[in-house]
Protein backbone atom coordinates (compact mmCIF):
# COMPACT_ATOMS: atom_id res chain seq x y z
CA UNK A 1 0.00 0.00 0.00
CA UNK A 2 1.27 3.80 -0.59
CA UNK A 3 2.01 5.72 2.56
CA UNK A 4 -0.21 8.58 2.46
CA UNK A 5 1.34 12.42 2.24
CA UNK A 6 -0.45 13.11 5.41
CA UNK A 7 -2.16 10.98 7.69
CA UNK A 8 -4.49 12.22 11.03
CA UNK A 9 -5.86 10.42 13.52
CA UNK A 10 -8.60 12.53 14.87
CA UNK A 11 -10.43 11.59 18.38
CA UNK A 12 -13.69 11.29 18.90
CA UNK A 13 -15.44 14.09 21.64
CA UNK A 14 -18.15 14.15 23.74
CA UNK A 15 -19.36 17.49 24.41
CA UNK A 16 -22.24 19.86 26.78
CA UNK A 17 -20.85 18.16 29.27
CA UNK A 18 -23.44 18.29 31.70
CA UNK A 19 -23.61 22.04 33.04
CA UNK A 20 -21.41 23.47 30.30
CA UNK A 21 -23.39 23.50 27.50
CA UNK A 22 -21.11 24.88 24.37
CA UNK A 23 -18.37 24.89 26.79
CA UNK A 24 -16.70 21.91 27.94
CA UNK A 25 -16.11 18.71 25.96
CA UNK A 26 -12.95 16.50 26.44
CA UNK A 27 -11.93 14.17 23.43
CA UNK A 28 -11.71 10.06 23.63
CA UNK A 29 -9.68 7.08 22.82
CA UNK A 30 -11.55 6.27 19.51
CA UNK A 31 -10.73 7.27 16.18
CA UNK A 32 -11.33 8.75 12.58
CA UNK A 33 -8.43 8.43 10.63
CA UNK A 34 -7.99 10.61 7.61
CA UNK A 35 -5.04 10.14 4.91
CA UNK A 36 -4.30 12.02 1.59
CA UNK A 37 -3.01 10.06 -0.65
CA UNK A 38 -2.26 12.05 -3.81
CA UNK A 39 -2.45 15.75 -4.57
CA UNK A 40 -4.87 16.58 -7.61
CA UNK A 41 -4.85 19.89 -9.40
CA UNK A 42 -6.77 23.03 -7.19
CA UNK A 43 -10.64 22.22 -6.53
CA UNK A 44 -10.56 18.49 -7.44
CA UNK A 45 -11.44 16.55 -4.97
CA UNK A 46 -11.82 12.57 -4.92
CA UNK A 47 -13.30 10.78 -1.29
CA UNK A 48 -12.61 7.24 -0.40
CA UNK A 49 -15.08 6.65 2.81
CA UNK A 50 -14.82 2.99 4.66
CA UNK A 51 -16.79 2.70 7.80
CA UNK A 52 -19.09 4.87 9.85
CA UNK A 53 -20.94 7.02 7.22
CA UNK A 54 -19.49 4.55 3.41
CA UNK A 55 -22.85 5.26 2.48
CA UNK A 56 -23.72 8.69 3.19
CA UNK A 57 -20.41 10.92 3.13
CA UNK A 58 -18.51 9.84 -0.29
CA UNK A 59 -19.34 12.54 -2.52
CA UNK A 60 -16.51 14.87 -2.67
CA UNK A 61 -18.62 18.26 -3.12
CA UNK A 62 -20.57 17.57 0.56
CA UNK A 63 -17.84 15.99 2.16
CA UNK A 64 -16.98 18.16 5.40
CA UNK A 65 -13.52 17.58 5.53
CA UNK A 66 -13.14 18.65 1.87
CA UNK A 67 -15.77 21.74 2.39
CA UNK A 68 -13.89 22.49 6.09
CA UNK A 69 -10.51 22.73 4.01
CA UNK A 70 -11.53 24.58 1.48
CA UNK A 71 -13.23 27.50 4.18
CA UNK A 72 -9.93 27.44 5.75
CA UNK A 73 -7.99 27.79 2.67
CA UNK A 74 -10.42 30.85 1.73
CA UNK A 75 -10.46 32.37 5.69
CA UNK A 76 -6.37 32.23 4.64
CA UNK A 77 -6.52 33.43 0.89
CA UNK A 78 -4.15 29.92 0.19
CA UNK A 79 -4.52 27.90 -2.86
CA UNK A 80 -7.08 25.32 -2.79
CA UNK A 81 -4.81 22.19 -4.05
CA UNK A 82 -7.36 19.21 -4.79
CA UNK A 83 -6.36 15.65 -3.00
CA UNK A 84 -7.50 12.10 -3.01
CA UNK A 85 -8.66 11.46 0.75
CA UNK A 86 -9.14 8.40 2.16
CA UNK A 87 -11.34 8.54 5.74
CA UNK A 88 -11.61 5.33 8.06
CA UNK A 89 -14.61 6.37 10.07
CA UNK A 90 -15.03 4.28 13.70
CA UNK A 91 -16.51 7.12 15.36
CA UNK A 92 -20.01 7.18 14.75
CA UNK A 93 -22.22 9.11 12.84
CA UNK A 94 -24.62 11.68 13.93
CA UNK A 95 -24.82 9.84 17.93
CA UNK A 96 -23.46 13.00 19.66
CA UNK A 97 -19.74 11.72 19.39
CA UNK A 98 -18.46 14.44 17.42
CA UNK A 99 -18.05 12.66 14.32
CA UNK A 100 -18.59 15.97 12.46
CA UNK A 101 -16.03 18.11 14.49
CA UNK A 102 -13.11 15.47 13.31
CA UNK A 103 -13.73 16.06 9.63
CA UNK A 104 -13.56 19.77 10.48
CA UNK A 105 -10.67 19.70 12.67
CA UNK A 106 -9.06 17.46 9.73
CA UNK A 107 -9.91 19.59 6.96
CA UNK A 108 -8.49 22.72 8.63
CA UNK A 109 -5.48 21.18 9.45
CA UNK A 110 -4.93 19.82 5.88
CA UNK A 111 -4.92 23.30 4.42
CA UNK A 112 -1.98 24.50 6.41
CA UNK A 113 -0.13 21.15 6.06
CA UNK A 114 -0.95 21.29 1.98
CA UNK A 115 0.23 24.79 2.02
CA UNK A 116 3.50 24.45 3.80
CA UNK A 117 2.03 27.06 6.14
CA UNK A 118 2.57 26.82 10.10
CA UNK A 119 -0.58 28.11 11.07
CA UNK A 120 -0.77 29.13 14.86
CA UNK A 121 -2.61 27.02 17.21
CA UNK A 122 -5.19 29.52 18.21
CA UNK A 123 -5.63 30.40 14.69
CA UNK A 124 -6.43 26.79 13.45
CA UNK A 125 -8.80 26.64 16.32
CA UNK A 126 -10.73 30.04 15.97
CA UNK A 127 -11.42 28.67 12.02
CA UNK A 128 -12.42 25.44 13.46
CA UNK A 129 -15.06 27.24 15.73
CA UNK A 130 -16.29 29.41 13.33
CA UNK A 131 -17.44 26.45 10.83
CA UNK A 132 -18.68 24.12 13.89
CA UNK A 133 -20.21 27.10 15.02
CA UNK A 134 -19.81 25.90 18.99
CA UNK A 135 -15.90 25.11 20.20
CA UNK A 136 -16.65 22.18 22.85
CA UNK A 137 -15.90 19.56 20.23
CA UNK A 138 -13.32 21.00 18.21
CA UNK A 139 -11.33 22.66 20.76
CA UNK A 140 -10.79 18.86 22.55
CA UNK A 141 -11.03 17.03 19.38
CA UNK A 142 -7.58 19.08 18.46
CA UNK A 143 -5.78 19.65 21.67
CA UNK A 144 -6.73 15.97 23.45
CA UNK A 145 -7.63 15.85 27.26
CA UNK A 146 -10.95 18.38 29.00
CA UNK A 147 -11.08 21.76 27.63
CA UNK A 148 -13.10 24.59 28.42
CA UNK A 149 -14.27 27.14 25.83
CA UNK A 150 -15.12 30.77 25.41
CA UNK A 151 -16.77 31.30 22.20
CA UNK A 152 -18.53 34.95 21.23
CA UNK A 153 -18.71 34.24 17.65
CA UNK A 154 -15.63 35.99 17.27
CA UNK A 155 -12.70 35.36 19.75
CA UNK A 156 -12.27 32.10 21.26
CA UNK A 157 -10.94 31.58 24.55
CA UNK A 158 -9.78 27.89 25.89
CA UNK A 159 -7.89 26.12 29.03
CA UNK A 160 -7.14 22.42 28.85
CA UNK A 161 -8.01 20.94 32.13
CA UNK A 162 -5.94 18.19 33.83
CA UNK A 163 -5.76 14.64 32.40
CA UNK A 164 -8.61 11.96 33.43
CA UNK A 165 -6.97 9.86 35.33
CA UNK A 166 -6.36 6.44 34.04
CA UNK A 167 -8.46 4.62 36.29
CA UNK A 168 -11.70 6.78 35.16
CA UNK A 169 -13.58 5.76 32.08
CA UNK A 170 -16.01 6.91 29.91
CA UNK A 171 -18.56 4.61 29.09
CA UNK A 172 -20.13 5.44 26.12
CA UNK A 173 -23.89 3.57 25.09
CA UNK A 174 -24.67 4.56 21.46
CA UNK A 175 -28.25 3.62 20.24
CA UNK A 176 -29.38 2.55 16.69
CA UNK A 177 -30.59 5.87 15.71
CA UNK A 178 -29.14 9.26 14.63
CA UNK A 179 -30.04 12.65 15.95
CA UNK A 180 -29.24 15.74 13.54
CA UNK A 181 -27.54 18.59 15.93
CA UNK A 182 -30.06 21.01 14.31
CA UNK A 183 -32.84 19.20 15.70
CA UNK A 184 -31.39 19.09 18.93
CA UNK A 185 -31.25 22.77 19.27
CA UNK A 186 -34.38 23.20 17.62
CA UNK A 187 -35.94 21.50 21.17
CA UNK A 188 -34.12 23.86 22.93
CA UNK A 189 -35.95 26.78 24.78
CA UNK A 190 -35.79 30.54 23.56
CA UNK A 191 -34.80 31.71 26.99
CA UNK A 192 -34.35 29.77 30.40
CA UNK A 193 -35.57 31.21 33.76
CA UNK A 194 -33.55 33.29 36.04
CA UNK A 195 -32.68 30.49 38.75
CA UNK A 196 -31.84 27.83 36.18
CA UNK A 197 -29.34 30.03 34.62
CA UNK A 198 -27.62 30.94 37.89
CA UNK A 199 -28.01 26.81 38.17
CA UNK A 200 -25.81 26.20 35.49
CA UNK A 201 -23.26 29.22 36.52
CA UNK A 202 -23.06 27.56 39.55
CA UNK A 203 -22.62 23.53 38.57
CA UNK A 204 -20.46 24.43 35.50
CA UNK A 205 -17.76 26.58 37.86
CA UNK A 206 -17.99 23.84 40.29
CA UNK A 207 -17.25 21.18 37.76
CA UNK A 208 -14.67 22.95 36.32
CA UNK A 209 -12.86 23.35 39.98
CA UNK A 210 -13.27 20.10 41.04
CA UNK A 211 -11.86 18.39 37.67
CA UNK A 212 -8.72 21.20 37.89
CA UNK A 213 -8.49 20.06 41.64
CA UNK A 214 -9.13 16.47 40.96
CA UNK A 215 -12.11 16.30 43.34
CA UNK A 216 -13.86 13.32 41.19
CA UNK A 217 -16.66 13.16 44.33
CA UNK A 218 -18.05 16.22 43.11
CA UNK A 219 -18.63 15.01 39.20
CA UNK A 220 -21.60 13.94 39.99
CA UNK A 221 -23.30 17.26 41.35
CA UNK A 222 -20.96 19.28 39.20
CA UNK A 223 -22.49 17.99 36.01
CA UNK A 224 -26.26 18.40 37.20
CA UNK A 225 -27.61 20.54 34.23
CA UNK A 226 -31.21 22.24 33.70
CA UNK A 227 -30.42 23.80 30.26
CA UNK A 228 -30.32 21.37 27.64
CA UNK A 229 -30.52 17.95 29.00
CA UNK A 230 -34.22 17.70 30.17
CA UNK A 231 -35.46 18.77 27.03
CA UNK A 232 -33.15 16.71 25.40
CA UNK A 233 -33.10 13.49 27.48
CA UNK A 234 -37.10 13.25 26.09
CA UNK A 235 -35.53 13.42 22.14
CA UNK A 236 -35.09 9.27 22.52
CA UNK A 237 -36.00 6.62 24.58
CA UNK A 238 -33.66 5.70 27.51
CA UNK A 239 -32.37 9.17 27.58
CA UNK A 240 -34.06 9.96 31.20
CA UNK A 241 -33.75 6.91 33.13
CA UNK A 242 -29.79 6.40 32.12
CA UNK A 243 -29.73 9.74 33.11
CA UNK A 244 -31.11 9.34 36.43
CA UNK A 245 -30.54 5.46 37.01
CA UNK A 246 -27.28 5.03 36.04
CA UNK A 247 -26.00 7.70 38.19
CA UNK A 248 -26.97 6.11 41.16
CA UNK A 249 -24.83 3.00 40.44
CA UNK A 250 -22.06 2.72 42.82
CA UNK A 251 -19.71 2.87 40.23
CA UNK A 252 -20.27 5.75 38.41
CA UNK A 253 -19.10 9.35 38.64
CA UNK A 254 -21.39 11.23 36.82
CA UNK A 255 -24.02 10.55 33.92
CA UNK A 256 -24.39 12.92 30.62
CA UNK A 257 -25.65 12.90 27.31
CA UNK A 258 -22.97 13.27 24.78
CA UNK A 259 -23.10 16.16 22.64
CA UNK A 260 -27.26 16.39 21.36
CA UNK A 261 -27.57 12.67 21.89
CA UNK A 262 -28.10 10.14 21.67
CA UNK A 263 -25.31 8.67 22.99
CA UNK A 264 -24.97 8.74 26.44
CA UNK A 265 -22.30 8.44 28.42
CA UNK A 266 -21.16 7.60 32.05
CA UNK A 267 -17.82 8.32 33.69
CA UNK A 268 -16.57 5.21 35.60
CA UNK A 269 -14.55 4.10 38.43
CA UNK A 270 -13.91 0.59 38.23
CA UNK A 271 -15.39 -2.65 36.59
CA UNK A 272 -17.65 -1.21 33.19
CA UNK A 273 -19.12 -3.85 31.72
CA UNK A 274 -21.91 -4.65 34.28
CA UNK A 275 -22.84 -0.69 33.91
CA UNK A 276 -22.11 -0.44 30.16
CA UNK A 277 -24.87 -3.73 29.88
CA UNK A 278 -27.30 -1.82 32.42
CA UNK A 279 -26.99 1.30 29.47
CA UNK A 280 -28.20 -0.66 26.98
CA UNK A 281 -30.69 -2.81 28.61
CA UNK A 282 -32.33 0.51 29.24
CA UNK A 283 -32.16 1.06 25.53
CA UNK A 284 -33.56 -2.00 24.85
CA UNK A 285 -36.37 -1.97 26.80
CA UNK A 286 -36.85 1.38 24.98
CA UNK A 287 -37.16 -1.13 21.50
CA UNK A 288 -33.59 0.52 20.29
CA UNK A 289 -31.09 -1.61 20.13
CA UNK A 290 -27.29 -0.45 21.02
CA UNK A 291 -24.10 -0.78 21.62
CA UNK A 292 -21.31 0.72 23.74
CA UNK A 293 -17.32 2.05 24.29
CA UNK A 294 -14.98 1.95 26.98
CA UNK A 295 -12.80 4.81 26.45
CA UNK A 296 -9.75 6.97 28.32
CA UNK A 297 -9.38 10.65 27.79
CA UNK A 298 -6.19 10.96 25.29
CA UNK A 299 -3.97 13.75 26.66
CA UNK A 300 -2.84 14.31 22.68
CA UNK A 301 -5.32 14.92 20.39
CA UNK A 302 -5.58 15.14 16.84
CA UNK A 303 -2.07 13.60 16.11
CA UNK A 304 -0.57 13.98 12.45
CA UNK A 305 1.85 11.91 10.58
CA UNK A 306 3.29 13.03 7.39
CA UNK A 307 4.52 10.54 4.52
CA UNK A 308 7.11 11.11 1.75
CA UNK A 309 5.95 14.07 -0.67
CA UNK B 1 -39.82 -31.22 11.22
CA UNK B 2 -37.28 -33.53 12.83
CA UNK B 3 -34.27 -32.58 10.16
CA UNK B 4 -34.11 -28.71 11.61
CA UNK B 5 -33.40 -27.38 14.87
CA UNK B 6 -33.45 -23.73 15.84
CA UNK B 7 -31.93 -22.59 19.16
CA UNK B 8 -31.48 -18.91 20.71
CA UNK B 9 -28.46 -18.26 23.06
CA UNK B 10 -28.94 -14.90 24.84
CA UNK B 11 -25.64 -15.42 26.81
CA UNK B 12 -23.49 -14.26 23.79
CA UNK B 13 -21.43 -10.38 23.80
CA UNK B 14 -20.34 -9.17 20.31
CA UNK B 15 -16.87 -7.73 19.99
CA UNK B 16 -15.59 -5.79 17.40
CA UNK B 17 -12.23 -4.59 16.82
CA UNK B 18 -12.48 -1.25 14.45
CA UNK B 19 -10.02 0.07 12.03
CA UNK B 20 -7.53 -2.65 12.66
CA UNK B 21 -4.26 -2.09 10.80
CA UNK B 22 -4.12 -4.54 7.87
CA UNK B 23 -0.42 -5.97 8.71
CA UNK B 24 0.94 -9.03 10.19
CA UNK B 25 0.09 -9.90 13.66
CA UNK B 26 -3.10 -7.73 14.73
CA UNK B 27 -5.42 -10.91 15.09
CA UNK B 28 -2.23 -12.57 16.85
CA UNK B 29 -2.07 -10.22 19.77
CA UNK B 30 -5.64 -9.79 20.27
CA UNK B 31 -5.91 -13.92 19.90
CA UNK B 32 -3.07 -14.10 22.44
CA UNK B 33 -3.94 -11.88 24.69
CA UNK B 34 -7.55 -13.64 25.13
CA UNK B 35 -5.97 -16.88 25.23
CA UNK B 36 -3.47 -15.95 28.30
CA UNK B 37 -6.59 -14.64 30.29
CA UNK B 38 -8.76 -18.61 28.97
CA UNK B 39 -11.02 -16.32 27.15
CA UNK B 40 -12.89 -18.83 24.46
CA UNK B 41 -14.14 -17.00 21.69
CA UNK B 42 -16.78 -17.95 18.61
CA UNK B 43 -17.50 -16.53 15.12
CA UNK B 44 -14.31 -14.62 14.38
CA UNK B 45 -15.11 -12.38 11.28
CA UNK B 46 -12.80 -9.85 9.43
CA UNK B 47 -14.56 -7.31 6.74
CA UNK B 48 -11.78 -6.29 4.90
CA UNK B 49 -12.48 -2.57 4.44
CA UNK B 50 -10.18 0.13 1.95
CA UNK B 51 -7.88 2.47 3.21
CA UNK B 52 -5.67 -0.61 4.50
CA UNK B 53 -7.80 -1.11 7.69
CA UNK B 54 -10.18 -3.86 8.94
CA UNK B 55 -12.83 -4.68 11.50
CA UNK B 56 -12.12 -7.99 13.36
CA UNK B 57 -15.03 -9.01 15.55
CA UNK B 58 -15.58 -12.34 17.59
CA UNK B 59 -17.98 -13.49 20.10
CA UNK B 60 -17.70 -14.06 24.18
CA UNK B 61 -19.69 -15.50 26.87
CA UNK B 62 -21.71 -12.97 28.90
CA UNK B 63 -19.67 -14.06 31.78
CA UNK B 64 -15.99 -13.09 30.97
CA UNK B 65 -16.71 -9.70 30.10
CA UNK B 66 -15.44 -7.30 32.89
CA UNK B 67 -11.94 -9.21 32.39
CA UNK B 68 -12.37 -9.15 28.53
CA UNK B 69 -12.96 -5.02 28.46
CA UNK B 70 -9.59 -4.14 30.33
CA UNK B 71 -7.93 -6.54 27.78
CA UNK B 72 -9.43 -5.53 24.48
CA UNK B 73 -8.49 -1.79 25.41
CA UNK B 74 -5.71 -2.46 25.88
CA UNK B 75 -4.48 -4.82 23.11
CA UNK B 76 -6.11 -1.92 20.95
CA UNK B 77 -4.10 0.45 21.71
CA UNK B 78 -1.08 -2.28 21.06
CA UNK B 79 -2.10 -3.08 17.86
CA UNK B 80 -3.14 0.23 16.40
CA UNK B 81 -7.12 0.07 16.31
CA UNK B 82 -9.03 3.14 15.68
CA UNK B 83 -11.10 1.59 18.95
CA UNK B 84 -13.13 -1.56 20.28
CA UNK B 85 -17.01 -1.79 21.01
CA UNK B 86 -19.19 -4.26 22.64
CA UNK B 87 -22.67 -5.35 22.39
CA UNK B 88 -24.22 -7.55 24.90
CA UNK B 89 -27.59 -6.84 23.55
CA UNK B 90 -27.55 -9.13 20.86
CA UNK B 91 -28.72 -12.55 20.85
CA UNK B 92 -27.31 -15.28 18.76
CA UNK B 93 -30.25 -17.87 16.31
CA UNK B 94 -28.73 -20.80 15.33
CA UNK B 95 -30.52 -22.79 12.77
CA UNK B 96 -29.48 -26.58 12.41
CA UNK B 97 -30.48 -29.55 9.66
CA UNK B 98 -29.39 -32.59 8.75
CA UNK B 99 -26.04 -32.51 6.93
CA UNK B 100 -26.15 -33.28 3.42
CA UNK B 101 -30.28 -32.69 3.35
CA UNK B 102 -30.87 -31.54 -0.59
CA UNK B 103 -33.37 -29.11 0.75
CA UNK B 104 -30.53 -27.05 2.29
CA UNK B 105 -30.73 -23.98 -0.21
CA UNK B 106 -34.50 -23.92 0.15
CA UNK B 107 -33.92 -23.78 3.98
CA UNK B 108 -31.55 -21.04 3.52
CA UNK B 109 -34.07 -19.31 1.78
CA UNK B 110 -36.76 -19.38 3.88
CA UNK B 111 -34.61 -19.15 6.73
CA UNK B 112 -33.48 -15.40 5.40
CA UNK B 113 -37.08 -14.32 4.32
CA UNK B 114 -38.51 -15.28 7.36
CA UNK B 115 -36.43 -12.99 9.59
CA UNK B 116 -36.69 -10.41 6.93
CA UNK B 117 -40.21 -10.83 6.81
CA UNK B 118 -40.47 -10.52 10.56
CA UNK B 119 -38.54 -7.24 10.36
CA UNK B 120 -35.75 -8.86 12.17
CA UNK B 121 -31.97 -7.10 10.72
CA UNK B 122 -29.29 -10.09 10.68
CA UNK B 123 -26.33 -8.14 11.91
CA UNK B 124 -23.52 -11.47 11.53
CA UNK B 125 -24.19 -14.64 9.69
CA UNK B 126 -21.90 -17.34 10.09
CA UNK B 127 -22.29 -20.88 8.68
CA UNK B 128 -20.75 -24.76 8.83
CA UNK B 129 -21.14 -27.04 7.10
CA UNK B 130 -19.81 -30.61 7.27
CA UNK B 131 -16.77 -31.24 5.80
CA UNK B 132 -15.84 -27.60 6.36
CA UNK B 133 -13.91 -26.13 8.73
CA UNK B 134 -15.42 -27.46 11.96
CA UNK B 135 -16.55 -24.30 14.19
CA UNK B 136 -16.41 -24.36 17.79
CA UNK B 137 -20.09 -25.79 18.53
CA UNK B 138 -20.91 -27.65 15.45
CA UNK B 139 -21.32 -31.27 15.12
CA UNK B 140 -20.42 -33.11 11.83
CA UNK B 141 -23.92 -34.33 11.43
CA UNK B 142 -25.66 -30.92 11.42
CA UNK B 143 -25.26 -27.65 8.99
CA UNK B 144 -25.54 -24.92 11.38
CA UNK B 145 -26.19 -21.07 10.30
CA UNK B 146 -25.66 -19.08 13.27
CA UNK B 147 -27.46 -15.87 13.00
CA UNK B 148 -26.48 -12.48 15.27
CA UNK B 149 -29.30 -10.28 16.02
CA UNK B 150 -30.59 -7.22 18.22
CA UNK B 151 -32.12 -8.83 21.61
CA UNK B 152 -35.04 -6.38 20.68
CA UNK B 153 -35.58 -8.48 17.78
CA UNK B 154 -34.72 -12.35 18.62
CA UNK B 155 -37.89 -13.59 20.37
CA UNK B 156 -39.99 -12.08 17.34
CA UNK B 157 -37.57 -13.95 15.04
CA UNK B 158 -37.64 -17.20 16.97
CA UNK B 159 -40.96 -17.46 17.00
CA UNK B 160 -41.51 -17.26 13.19
CA UNK B 161 -38.61 -19.12 12.39
CA UNK B 162 -40.41 -21.76 14.51
CA UNK B 163 -43.96 -20.88 12.41
CA UNK B 164 -42.61 -21.30 9.10
CA UNK B 165 -40.46 -24.49 9.82
CA UNK B 166 -43.44 -26.27 12.44
CA UNK B 167 -40.89 -26.32 14.73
Amino acid sequence: MTQPLFSLKVPATTANLGSGFDTLGMALTLYNVFSVTELLPDGTFACEVCGEGMDELQDARENMVVTSYLRACQEWKLSPRGFHLESCNAVPLNRGLGSSSTAVVAGVTLAGLIAGKEIPEAELLRVMTLIEGHPDNVVPCFLGGMTVSCWDGTNLRYVKLPALPDDLYVVAAVPDFQVHTEDARRILPESVPFKDAVFNVSHASLLCAAWAMGRWDLLRVGMEDRLHQPHRARLFPGGEEILTRIRRHPDCLATAISGSGPTMIAIVKGPAGQLSSEMCRIFTAGGVASHFFVLNSPSSGTVVERGQA
Amino acid sequence: MNDIKIDLDEDCIHVVFLGLPNIPGGAAKIFGALCEQGVSVDMITQNTMRGGRSDLSFLIRRDRLEEVIPLCREVSSKVGAQGVSFATEVAAITVRLKAGSPETPQVLAKMFSTLAGAGVNVEIINSTFPGGTGAVGTSPMWATVVCIVSLTHAEEGMKALRGAFGV
